[in-house]
């Protein structure tokens, strides 16, 4: 017979696996605690996994203190079990009463992130209750895989924030997903639903890209499950993935880094100019197209709040910034040339000691 | 005529220094500063779309986030579309007067006038030179 600490090892052994996320269940009117246990292991009362299965349900909801007492909307918590043969081998005894579990460290790593998770979905579930179940289904993938919600949108950047990492996850999710239907711990629907989800998201995401970044084909056609030449199944996802990834990250940085960059050249240039007046003239021209971007690009983020656009016009948007802030540079150089008393600003500002 | 054009150009010159440290700097304090009880109510759908919440959420979007922010404080009136015309009622009066220098001095001012000066050079180019 088991010790109650042989009992806790074999219910929290499931945290050891990073994957091993629980799935959130909102307690429906009519539900019992019983009914919530067999339904999701897929056990009956009398099977030996049913002790395991509601000590670890009692185990890792904290509020639940007497079976009685649940509550439409209540969120449970349900960790997927150990394997079968671990959890045969514990035997766990008739008598044993799992609301007397001590509480320990590991159950509490679950405790603030399913306390500010569930306070954050309060306000967003909608009222269709065909809504509400796919609500919890991608509620559980939100919970089990943050990243979906905390995008690392590359802004001005198209390509970059297109192909991000963020947005790249929702491939990587993909195969995430395929594993855990594969292991038992979602089913048939729940992986198609998830998947569907999924894809049509980062389709949305990379929008007329599609075709470029997956050669030709859509999103759906590309990432799909591999059935020959002794390839792993999910081979797919996961080279795309690394693809995204390698493209995401040059043009991210390369973006980011863009505007510094060309000051970086501007700086660069008056430095290595032995003319005196050129080095006014690229000074000239650098900062003014800086100025008038920073400007525009302001302008633009005004104009979005009145008038929400798509990420193509804002793109577009975006690129016209960048070509009228060039010509604006060119422009701000034929005054400085314009000009009758010649000054030097690159001198007086001390910009040639700077870039020097 | 040379005489004005070389006035203003040099007006036009030392505002484009003043600018060259004010715009980014402000804008990127200002987008710093977003009190998060006004992130907490108004950056989530209905306000945001889906795409804009991911692409405004981190650097350099966030930028764009902090404008749109600053416009909502004092341009509330233009928010309809956004379901955002009441900010000014939640906004600390600190962000309020934040924005006010930023929309008004900053972008408007210092930049209003900038813009202004080179469109007036850009008329009088043809005549001088």
């Amino acid at each position: 017979m088991s010790t109650t600490s042989n009992i806790i090892q074999l219910i929290e052994s499931p945290l050891h696996d990073p994957i091993n996320m629980p799935v959130l269940y909102p307690v429906q009117a009519g539900d019992t605690l019983s009914q919530i246990i067999t339904q999701y292991y897929d056990i009956t009362y009398h099977d030996p996994r049913y002790k395991a299965a509601e000590a670890s349900v009692v185990y890792f909801n904290e509020a639940l203190t007497n079976p009685d007492k649940i509550y439409a909307g209540q969120l449970l918590r349900l960790m997927p079990l150990p394997n079968h043969s671990e959890v045969l081998a514990c035997e766990i005894p008739n008598d044993f009463n799992p609301y007397e579990l001590p509480a320990t460290l590991s159950r509490h790593r679950l405790e603030p992130m399913g306390v500010n998770y569930t306070r954050s979905l309060e306000q967003h579930i909608p009222t269709n209750p065909a809504e509400q179940k796919a609500f919890w289904t991608m509620a559980w993938w939100d919970y089990a895989y943050p990243t979906l919600s905390h995008g690392a949108g590359a802004g001005f950047i198209a390509t970059g924030g297109v192909v991000g990492q963020s947005n790249t996850m929702l491939l990587n999710n993909v195969k995430v997903l395929y594993e855990q239907y594969q292991r038992g711990f979602i089913s048939k629907g729940q992986y198609d639903y998830g998947r569907q989800k999924l894809l049509t998201q980062y389709k949305s995401l990379v929008g007329p890209l599609e075709k470029v970044l997956f050669k030709g084909q859509t999103t759906q056609e590309a990432m799909r499950i591999t059935r020959y030449k002794a390839l792993p199944a999910t081979i797919n996802f996961q080279n795309y993935a690394q693809k995204m990834g390698r493209l995401a990250k040059s043009a991210t940085s390369g973006g980011v880094i863009l505007s510094a960059a060309s000051l970086g050249i501007g700086c660069y240039q008056i430095a290595t100019s032995d003319d005196q007046h050129e080095k006014n003239e690229i000074f000239v021209e650098t900062v003014s197209s800086t100025i008038f971007g920073g400007l525009a690009g302001f302008g633009v983020s005004i104009l979005l709040f009145s008038n929400p656009v798509g990420w193509t016009i804002a793109i577009a948007a975006g690129v016209g910034v960048a070509a009228s802030s060039i010509g604006v540079g060119k422009l701000a150089k034929s005054f400085y040339n314009a000009k009758g008393d010649s000054v030097d600003l690159v001198k007086e500002w001390g910009v040639d000691k700077v870039c020097n | 005529m040379q005489l004005i054009f070389d006035q203003l150009s040099t007006a036009f010159f030392n505002l484009m220094g003043v600018n060259f440290l004010l715009i980014p700097l402000s804008w990127l304090t200002i987008s710093y500063i977003i009190p998060n009880t006004l992130l907490a109510r108004y950056f989530k759908t209905p306000h945001f779309g889906p795409t804009e919440l991911i692409f405004l959420a981190q650097f350099p979007g966030s930028l764009l986030r902090g404008g749109m922010f600053v416009a909502a404080c004092v341009m509330p009136q233009r928010g309809k579309r956004r379901q955002m015309t009441d900010v000014p009622k939640y906004a600390p009066r600190w962000y309020m007067i934040s924005s006010q220098i930023m929309f008004y001095g900053v972008f408007l001012g210092f930049g209003g006038v900038w813009v202004a000066l080179f469109l007036i050079l850009l008329a009088m180019l043809p005549f001088v030179g």
